[in-house]
């Protein structure tokens, strides 16, 4: 049997003192989507944090395709095909739009480069107000499109995991819904997803697991269509 | 015409030098956010190794420049990377700031224990035939001018290909802004911010070579005043551009040229003026120019990643705790004075007076470094504006001294209040800029002249006379600064509990949501500034007024960074730790000088070279503040109250246990002491 390409293993986390996660195990299989569900402080973004090598766990193991990368420098990890696009305004405000886009390619930034332009077409195809705005320096554009171009900026080069974290939050409706779909395309492209979201009714209608989060703990882990309902998980 | 031209011309390698060296602290600021105030310090570090090489030993040059600038230079940058700023990449930038500033106190003296204190006359350039001439029709250059030329136009292309065209450029870029980002996008940002310190210390050396030949000795102050010239061309450039910032420089020693060719050498203004420029242009800059307006450091998106820094220990303790330390403190300094007055002999009851009014000037730093959180070069000279300001009111006015101390203290406040200006609608970084030049200023250009200092031999400040009170008894005189002490002590507790301690705390924790709940930046800063200004002019007056006078070389610039590093290292956040500091200003030199390892060398023998070995101590000691800023005081004060709650709580749940088995208090909270507020 394969192992999942993404595994926490009675993780605990937190920031400095403060404990964020308390014994959260779950895992996602090769190819599915899984939705991290959980009020505001829940612990969610923590969790993308864990999985991204950027907060590392105090307890507990974290393995990527069944290696143990527990403490695993992030960058290390972003090699490894893991994609994370954080939650709120993160793109690099002082670079322009395309040096944003440019810069997850290792093997050169420039134009010209096997790959570079490909990537850079299929971005643009993705978001077409980005392309009017290559040149234009990211922090002056709107709240909306610097989501878009923090989401491009994780897709330039397929990953193999990607984690988004509230990437509905601050899109317009119909933004989220073209997203979604893109979302979707990736997928069947064969990436991973680790969907954090309070939108519930997108992610749901995209993953294939679900992980109820409250307070830093793990409730419901398991399929999304045996999950019912959520009202019920929550006042529960 | 030809005269401008030639003295324009003349300029241009020293135009050179300062934009290597501002494009050097522009690299490092650009790529981690530190404004490394050490820069002048590692430049000195490969002039004094390529002296040493060169001159001493007689290397070739090629060789020498390959050991003091290509392999030494990024060397320590490296280290310096490693064993400090990687980690710092995410503090608050006042850590970053007292770190560099540590290194600034801390290198010089270790290079000169290394050095020697025999002068180091005749540092010779890179150039293989230094004596050729250059002519081109009237204009000439000799060889070393050229040299510095065609090495300046090469680094500034390579830095311009760098970052304009290459990978690693745009990934300093990236890791400038979000170290965190950028390991996202799979950029290893400790190497990225690794090779930055590199080259930006490359630089350094490099510069410190080109540098040392215009001066005829190798010594460490040079360097720290041609910094200002560096730090202005710097500013020029918005900290960030490196062709504005290369412009700047060259500017900057062409105007200081043609400025020394035309004014007639003797007039006031060119006495004046000439050595004043560059704190001029760089105080005028940080005022006026555009492009340092509100650049900040865009904010890192990823700082919610860091967990918030722990809570000040006052803040954790028990209120007995509190009430306990503070009797102490009381009873400890009520020992000391009655000890001082009726036991003690001259030279320790001198030396403790001092200390007090150190614990006075020290508080200054309490209330701007500790509470405002903000660093200032200036210390030193705003205490000097004070004695000065007295000595001279009292010579020439008459006036009665110890009212006039006060009244050099509002001079000082004043002078503070100026220097605010700068820092209102800007951020931290370019006060301490203007105190920077300010203190250089105060030093280089304004202490020699004579409505100032009265010359070399300083103006008297007596002690005062109050009714039937003669302070000439040393005696009285230490009661007098205790009171003071008490005072001024007491006046920082109560702008600490005020308004005006809110205002600061709430600064602290975040410019924008202070400012968005109304509080008013520009006042708080202003009132601490002055405030602190103030405090440390009325200690320079006390000063002044123990030894009877103040003399030019009281209040040395360098001297005001030692304050500073001091203060910080054992704790800025209390008063009391401000007192301890002032005692152990004196103390340590003292002890250290009883320290006789006369194994070692002379110059490493504590007892031989006191104040350097306590300079590198406490220089060294400000790099913990990043992760204590508390202090050491503070530090071990908090340790030894867990120890004693922990001990307490033991006793407390042993005491319960045998009281009621099945319900004791449950010790294992997860968020319990210690935790965020
Ligand atoms: N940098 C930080 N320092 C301290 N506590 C933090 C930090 N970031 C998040 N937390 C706390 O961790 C808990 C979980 O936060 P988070 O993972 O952001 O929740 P969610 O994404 O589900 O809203 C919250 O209580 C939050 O206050
Ligand atoms: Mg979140």
């Amino acid at each position: 049997m394969t192992p999942p390409l993404l595994e926490l293993d009675h993780v605990d986390a937190g920031y400095g003192p403060f404990r964020a996660l308390f014994d959260v195990s779950f895992s996602v299989a090769e190819g599915r989507a899984l939705a991290l569900l959980g009020s505001n402080g829940a612990g969610k973004t923590t969790v993308a944090r864990v999985a991204s090598g950027l907060v590392a766990p105090t307890a507990g193991h974290v393995r990527l395709a069944g290696d143990d990368v527990t403490g695993v420098a992030a960058f290390r990890l972003a090699r490894r095909g893991v994609a994370h696009a954080p939650e709120g305004r993160s793109v690099f405000a002082t670079l322009t739009v395309e040096e944003n886009l440019v810069l997850a390619f290792r093997e050169g930034t420039k134009r010209g480069h096997p790959g570079v332009d490909a990537s850079l077409a299929s971005a643009y195809d993705l978001f077409p107000r980005l392309a009017t705005r290559r040149g234009q320096v990211a922090g002056t554009l709107s709240g909306g499109e610097q989501r878009m171009l923090s989401l491009a900026r994780v897709l330039v080069q397929p990953p193999r995991l990607l984690i988004v974290d509230e990437l509905s939050l601050g899109l317009a409706p119909i933004i989220v819904s073209e997203v979604y779909a893109t979302l979707g395309r990736i997928k069947a492209a064969g990436t991973t997803l680790l969907i954090v979201e309070q939108l519930v009714s997108h992610a749901l209608g995209i993953a294939d697991d679900v992980v109820l989060l409250t307070k830093g703990r793990t409730g419901y882990v398991g399929p999304a269509d045996e999950l019912g309902d959520l009202d019920a998980h929550f006042l529960g | 015409m030809t005269d401008l031209v030639s003295y324009a011309i003349r300029g241009v390698p020293i135009g050179c030098v300062f934009a290597l060296m501002a494009v050097g602290v522009v690299l490092t600021y650009k790529t981690s956010g530190v404004f490394n105030l050490a820069f002048g310090a590692q430049a000195f570090v490969s002039a004094a190794v390529y002296y040493e090489t060169r001159v001493r030993h007689d290397w070739p040059i090629w060789l020498a420049f390959l050991v003091a600038v290509v392999a030494l230079g990024p060397a320590i940058g490296y280290v310096l990377d490693r064993a400090l700023f990687r980690h710092l990449r995410t503090a608050p930038p006042i850590a970053r700031l007292v770190t560099s500033l540590g290194l600034l106190v801390a290198i010089p003296q270790m290079v000169q224990i290394w050095f020697g204190n025999s002068p180091a006359y005749n540092p010779l350039g890179i150039a293989p035939d230094p004596g050729r001439i250059f002519r081109w029709g009237e204009y000439a250059l000799d060889a070393n001018q050229v040299a510095t030329i065609l090495v300046t136009l090469l680094v500034v292309a390579a830095l311009t290909v760098l970052f304009r065209f290459s990978a690693l450029g745009l990934r300093m870029r990236a890791v400038v802004e979000s170290p965190r980002m950028s390991e996202l996008t799979a950029i290893n940002a400790d190497r990225v911010g690794s090779s930055a310190w590199m080259m930006s210390s490359f630089l350094a050396g490099l510069s410190g070579v080109l540098l040392a030949p215009l001066f005829a000795q190798v010594e460490a102050n040079a360097f720290f005043t041609l910094l200002v010239a560096a730090v202005a061309a710097a500013a020029f450039g918005g900290l960030s551009s490196i062709p504005l910032t290369f412009a700047g420089g060259l500017a900057l020693g062409v105007l200081q040229q043609v400025l020394a060719g035309y004014l007639p050498s003797d007039s006031v203004v060119s006495q004046g003026l000439r050595p004043a420029l560059p704190f001029l242009v760089l105080f005028l800059l940080l005022l006026f120019w555009p492009p340092l307006r509100g650049i900040g450091r865009a904010a890192d998106p990823l700082a919610g990643v860091d967990p918030p820094p722990p809570a000040p220990a006052a803040t954790v303790r028990s209120s007995g705790m509190t009430t306990m330390t503070r009797v102490l403190a009381v009873a400890t300094v009520a020992g000391f004075v009655l000890a001082a007055l009726f036991w003690f002999d001259a030279f320790w009851l001198l030396l403790f007076t001092k200390g007090l009014i150190f614990g006075v000037i020290f508080l200054s730093i309490t209330v701007l470094t500790g509470m405002g959180g903000q660093v200032s070069l200036s210390q030193a000279a705003f205490a000097g504006v004070g004695a000065f300001a007295t000595g001279q009111l009292v010579e020439n006015f008459g006036l009665p001294v110890l009212p006039t101390m006060f009244l050099g203290a509002l001079v000082a406040a004043v002078v503070g209040a100026v220097l605010a200006i700068p820092a209102l609608r800007l951020d931290g970084l370019y006060l301490t800029l203007a105190t920077l030049a300010f203190a250089l200023m105060w030093e280089n250009v304004l202490v020699p002249q004579t409505w100032v200092s009265s010359g070399p031999l300083g103006v008297d400040v007596p002690r005062p006379l109050v009714g039937p009170v003669d302070f000439t008894d040393d005696r009285a005189f230490l009661l007098l600064c205790l009171v003071v002490l008490a005072l001024v002590g007491l006046l920082v507790l109560l702008v600490k509990r005020g308004t005006t301690g809110r205002y600061l705390d709430a600064l602290r924790g975040s410019e924008l949501a202070a400012a968005s709940i109304g509080v008013d930046r520009t006042r708080a800063r202003i009132t601490t500034f002055a405030l602190s200004a103030g405090i440390a002019g009325l200690g320079g007056g006390l000063l002044a007024s123990q030894v009877g006078r103040a003399t030019p070389t009281d209040y040395v610039f360098f001297l005001g960074l030692f304050w500073v590093v001091m203060v910080v290292t054992l704790g800025d956040r209390s008063v009391q730790a401000a007192i301890t500091a002032g005692m152990s200003f004196l103390l340590v030199p003292e002890l250290l000088s009883r320290i006789d390892l006369g194994f070692l060398p002379e110059i490493l023998n504590p007892a031989d070279n006191p104040a350097a070995i306590a300079s590198i101590l406490f220089g060294l000691g400000a790099l913990t503040y990043a992760k204590h800023p508390e202090g050491i005081l503070e530090l071990q004060t908090r340790r030894s109250i867990e120890r004693v709650n922990t001990w307490g709580a033991a006793l407390a749940r042993r005491r319960s246990a045998t009281v009621d088995a099945s319900d004791g208090p449950d010790p294992a909270v997860a968020n319990g002491p210690g935790g965020p507020r």
